[in-house]
């Protein structure tokens, strides 16, 4: 096949013109600690790679109309450094478990969340989290609610000229209200989870008045779990944990034959046994850290 | 006593430097620009009749150099280190997914990966087999249809230990114990991808093997025959080596012979290096076992009989595991260590080597001990808690004491160091095993266990010895050279310590050169935990020689003394007790040099002769034995099945720590390794195919999945071992994973005996026994 061009846009515009030109035939490379991967290894071949990383209008992290703003090029690392974002802690808590610390010094949430795949750690706690992102091309900017993001897996709604320009997530007052994530993997360090739960509780008193459930590597995408939520809507947390600690989630959907990510495996059938044994037990977890994280707050 | 002030220190290791500042060349720093690239086309199908090949497309394709099949091989189609059953090229039959069908040389990668998708097969695919127990039966099609060694169908061979009366022990015994036992396949994971380079050799006309393998001149052995030249004609080289832990010892010689027929075809250097996914495929891996072990005991803990059925995962080749004659292997070492480190009067054990179609089982850290002892580090754990007795009680009851016979008959002896004891002490107090453990009450439980274990130092075969080179130069400098391998454990700095002490020169002034069969002697491989102690011993054999011709000429012709009234320290020779005399070890080898004196020796060292019959089992298969204690505390979540392990600690009886930083080096890695194998580590084959090929679906420990590793060294002398050594490379792998089952025994009262002991394993069995009890 014909070369594979290079290109370092200086700044934003630049990098829409490249995408707007080259499409389909162009690849996007962020932090690049997956695709780049898949590029070396022949999985991705495209005629153009555009390296955003450096792009100075991405790299930052601010606040405004209610969010704050992540920007597209902005690294797991310095999410863990930015005062703005340690309100979140479900992000906080998805992101200092990814990879290992080379991984986390380039690797980028808004990176994560276009990749798309249902392990990706970022995707549930911003679900949770209620987050849009901004997607950026030469014809102008549209929000994207995470939920209308991903797609498919590896699938996002983003156009082949649109890259994601921020990340934003809505500052809710604390008090009442708390998150957190929890993953189980195979090992402790650089691994993807075999289940995970982002949790956004918020409290009426002792009972959960409202709670936003997304689970990660149970089907294959990120997925919120309404059937939890309105489980324990009206419960007190600690009941509620009890109760959707052995239960299968009807948004579980590892069984589906289309789901690719376990379709050619012979092992599929046990991994699926194992996800379904646990789910219950991560999502009443990550919950009960929230609802801590609440009590902690009242002290 | 002479005092030791270079042996016993933790000197800076000789290839520290160079190896933190990246600038030790390992084998792909070795690669040059006419090199051509190989590339092999590995079998599609692990068990297939080939029907046809045709490689006329690959071949017309611009700047491929040669594309080979089986018939345009230069000379034997078979290589293996015991058995040459391992063809180069597939011809007839593939055997496992790792059966190269061709091979191709090109200017470029990119020009060989196309070659090689250019080559058309056609197969006729077979039942794979995955259990050794399915291949064994008598309707399995064999997967060898002619094998130079198996001895019926795909049972490779059947070793058998007999002593004293099993069936009557077993019928007068208070308690019978009896439980099946599964230990996995394991990759080696070392971090080194295997390569290889050959080249023309202009001067003798045959090939320079340059390769990260473990043992250098059975490279050369193996292989010549391949390449149809004499082993004069081959030279092996290697340089230092990213990891081997056994598996290099045989992996080499897949890369060296793609690359040396190649060389041989195209008369250009040829470069082959595997990817990761083929180092997972193809290469050696551990023997797979499936273990029946019966242990019979008295109400007062003693052991009086064991009966033990152990059917190993052979794999497709016999590589390291053996059969009756040649009888090395891992194979015998599970009959040897079938009762552990304990002694039993009466003993039965039978070990089957079957051949599947997965990656050959070769040799791996520990060599068939791994397995037999995780059984029997179960057995006596649940022996314990039936009579009520504390587990590490029950072990110091039964554990060979110094006149005590093993189950092959050999009697144990202080004078060769019998240091379990002092291990299970140090041990036992440093994790305050007397005092209860709090296991917790919800979800998460903790727990404490406890393993330990037996390992022979070396090569139980006829040959054990070794040979090395010493050359004292005229500046008073020391030469070494040793045909053993630095794969990181640290051998050449331990030779160099070593060479220093017996001679009497300064650490630094001593260089070693090693694995090179045009530089130095046979050594032997680097395997078996023996380097320190053959390799040691013909070391400082070389090095008393250098001694004493030295002493010789310095008490006549400087001192006018007898020489053994004079000593050598740190490059000085004087009489003893009057250093402010001293003449310089230079001017005295200068003398020496003018005089006659040979300045360059060969020493060599044989421990008594091995041996062992493949009978009955009986027979004294090593000179002396290393031994240790392993304890941890782990954390089990009972609703994940995820283990955690907050504690390791490990002693072992090295007999003396030449380098206390190596060995703690060494005990670190086995510790971590032992979290892995009895944690996470398992190929998942599926009729033959691998299923998890890369770092990221086959798991290996990383440092946040291991406690802080504490490790004791203990020193119980070995009469025959330099300074008191034995081997310490293998040993500290073995009891981690039995200690940590152990554990969650302890944690939840649930009894897993397969490992690895993955979260979903866990779970299912806590949810079990959960489902039994209501």
């Amino acid at each position: 096949m014909a070369q594979t061009e290079f290109f370092r846009p200086g700044n934003l515009a630049a990098a829409l013109d490249l995408l707007d030109q080259y499409r389909e035939q162009a690849v996007i490379v962020n932090g690049g600690t997956d695709i780049v991967e898949r590029i070396a290894h022949g999985g991705v071949r495209r005629a153009a790679i555009i390296y955003i990383h450096e792009i100075p209008e991405l790299r930052g992290i601010g606040e405004g109309d209610g969010f704050v703003r992540i920007g597209g090029a902005v690294t797991y690392n310095d999410i863990l450094a930015s005062p703005l974002c340690c309100q979140f802690t479900a992000l906080e808590q998805a992101v200092k478990e990814i990879g290992s610390p080379s991984i986390r010094v380039r690797g980028t949430p808004a990176g994560n969340l276009g990749t798309a795949v249902p392990a990706g750690d970022c995707c549930a706690a911003m679900m949770a989290l209620d987050a849009e992102v901004v997607a950026a091309s030469r014809q102008g900017e549209r929000a994207i609610k995470l939920a209308d993001l991903i797609i498919d897996y590896r699938r996002t709604a983003l156009a082949a000229n649109e890259l994601i320009r921020e990340i934003r997530i809505p500052v809710v007052p604390g008090g009442k209200t708390a998150s957190a994530f929890l993953r189980l993997t195979s090992r402790k360090g650089q691994d993807i989870a075999q289940a995970s739960a982002a949790v956004r509780l918020t409290l009426d008193g002792d009972v959960c008045r409202h709670a936003v459930i997304a689970m990660g590597s149970v089907s294959k995408v990120t997925v919120r779990a309404y059937s939890l939520e309105k489980a324990v809507a009206g419960k007190t947390v600690a009941d509620a944990a009890e109760e959707i600690k052995a239960m299968v989630p009807a948004e579980v959907a590892l069984r589906a034959a289309d789901n690719p990510a376990f379709a050619a495996r012979p092992t599929a059938n046990i991994e699926r046994q194992y996800k379904e044994s646990v789910i219950g037990v991560i999502v009443a977890r990550a919950m009960m850290t929230a609802y801590g994280k609440i009590l902690a707050g009242e002290q | 006593m002479e005092k030791l002030d270079i042996v016993g220190q933790s000197k800076q290791r000789v290839d520290a430097l160079v190896k933190v500042t990246g600038q030790a060349k390992y084998s792909a720093d070795l690669r040059r620009p006419d090199m051509l690239i190989a590339k092999a086309l590995f079998a599609k199908y692990p068990h297939a009749i080939i029907k046809s090949i045709d490689v006329s497309k690959a071949e017309k394709l611009d700047g491929v150099a040669a594309v080979m099949t089986a018939k345009d091989l230069p000379g034997r189609n078979g290589y293996g280190i015991l058995v040459p059953d391992k063809p180069v090229i597939a011809e007839r039959k593939t055997k496992y997914e790792g059966d190269p069908v061709a091979i191709v040389a090109a200017v470029n990668l990119d020009t060989a990966e196309k070659a090689i998708a250019l080559i058309e097969v056609v197969y006729e695919p077979l039942h794979a087999y995955d259990d050794p127990r399915e291949a064994m039966k008598d309707d399995a099609v064999k997967i060898h249809e002619q094998h130079p060694a198996a001895e019926k169908g795909n049972i490779l061979c059947v070793l058998k230990l007999d002593r004293g009366d099993v069936d009557k022990a077993f019928a007068e015994a208070d308690i019978v114990i009896e439980n099946d036992y599964e230990t996995p396949m394991v990759d080696h994971a070392y971090l080194e991808p295997d390569i290889a380079i050959a080249e023309l050799d202009s001067t003798t006309g045959g090939l320079i093997l340059t390769s990260a393998g473990q043992a250098v001149y059975a490279t050369k052995r193996c292989l010549a025959p391949v390449f149809g030249l004499p082993q004069s004609k081959v030279r092996v080289v290697a340089p230092v080596i990213g990891g081997g832990f056994g598996g290099k010892e045989d992996s080499t010689l897949d890369v060296c012979a793609v690359a040396g027929v190649l060389a041989l075809k195209t008369r250009r250097p040829v470069y082959f290096e595997l990817t990761r996914a083929e180092v997972f495929r193809t290469t050696g891996k551990r023997h797979a076992s499936y273990i029946k072990h019966r242990l019979a005991a008295n109400r007062d803990g003693k052991i009086v009989a064991i009966d033990v059925q152990t059917i190993l995962d052979k794999g497709a080749y016999v590589s390291m595991g053996g059969t009756k004659a040649p009888l090395h292997g891992v194979t015998m070492r599970t009959l040897v260590y079938a009762g552990g480190t304990y002694a039993i009067p009466n003993a039965r054990a039978r070990a089957y080597s079957v051949f599947t179609n997965h990656p050959y089982s070769c040799a791996f850290r520990g060599f068939g001990a791994p397995q037999v002892q995780f059984a029997v580090e179960c057995q006596i754990d649940e022996l314990a808690h039936r009579i009520g007795m504390d587990p590490v009680a029950v072990r110091t009851l039964n554990m060979l004491k110094d006149g005590d016979m093993t189950i092959t008959g050999q009697i144990m002896k202080e004078s060769r160091g019998l240091g379990l004891g002092e291990c299970i002490q140090k041990v036992t107090q440093r994790i305050k095993w007397d005092q209860p453990i709090d296991h917790g009450k919800g979800p998460v439980r903790r727990g404490k266990g406890f393993g330990a274990f037996i390992y022979g130092t070396g090569i139980p075969l006829a040959f054990e010895g070794s040979s090395a080179f010493a050359n004292l130069e005229l500046d008073g400098t020391l030469n070494v050279a040793v045909s053993s391998t630095e794969m990181g454990q640290g051998i050449a700095t331990t030779v160099a310590q070593l060479a220093a002490q017996t001679f009497g020169v300064k650490y630094e002034s001593v260089d070693v050169v090693f694995s090179d069969t045009g530089r130095s002697p046979d050594s032997g491989p680097t395997v078996g935990s023996r380097s320190a102690v053959m390799v040691g011993n013909a070391v400082a054999e070389a090095c008393r020689q250098l001694r004493s011709r030295l002493l010789e000429v310095a008490g006549k012709q400087f001192f006018q003394a007898d020489p053994s009234t004079l000593t050598i320290k740190d490059g000085l020779v004087y009489v003893e007790g009057r250093p402010e005399n001293a003449e310089k070890v230079a001017t005295i080898a200068a003398r020496a040099f003018v005089s006659q004196v040979p300045l360059s020796v060969i020493g060599t060292w044989f421990p008594p002769q091995p041996t062992f019959n493949s009978a009955d089992g009986q027979g004294e298969p090593y000179h002396a034995y290393g031994f240790g204690a392993h304890a941890v505390e782990i954390e089990v979540d009972t609703e994940t099945g995820v283990i955690n392990v907050l504690r390791s600690v490990l002693a072992c009886d090295v007999g003396k720590a030449i380098n206390p930083a190596i060995v703690e080096g060494q005990m670190e890695g086995g510790a971590a390794q032992a979290v892995g194998y009895g944690l996470m580590e398992e190929p998942i084959m599926a009729a033959g195919v691998m299923q998890n090929t890369g770092f990221h679906n086959y798991m290996i420990p990383t440092t946040k999945d291991l406690p802080d590793l504490e490790s004791v060294i203990v020193e119980h002398s070995n009469e025959l071992g330099p300074y008191g050594a034995k081997g310490i490379g293998e040993p500290p792998l073995i009891a981690g994973a039995p200690a940590i089952r152990n554990a969650i025994y302890d944690a939840i009262g649930v009894k897993i005996n397969i490992i690895p002991l993955t979260p979903r394993r866990v779970l299912e069995a806590i949810r079990q026994q959960a489902g039994q009890a209501r």
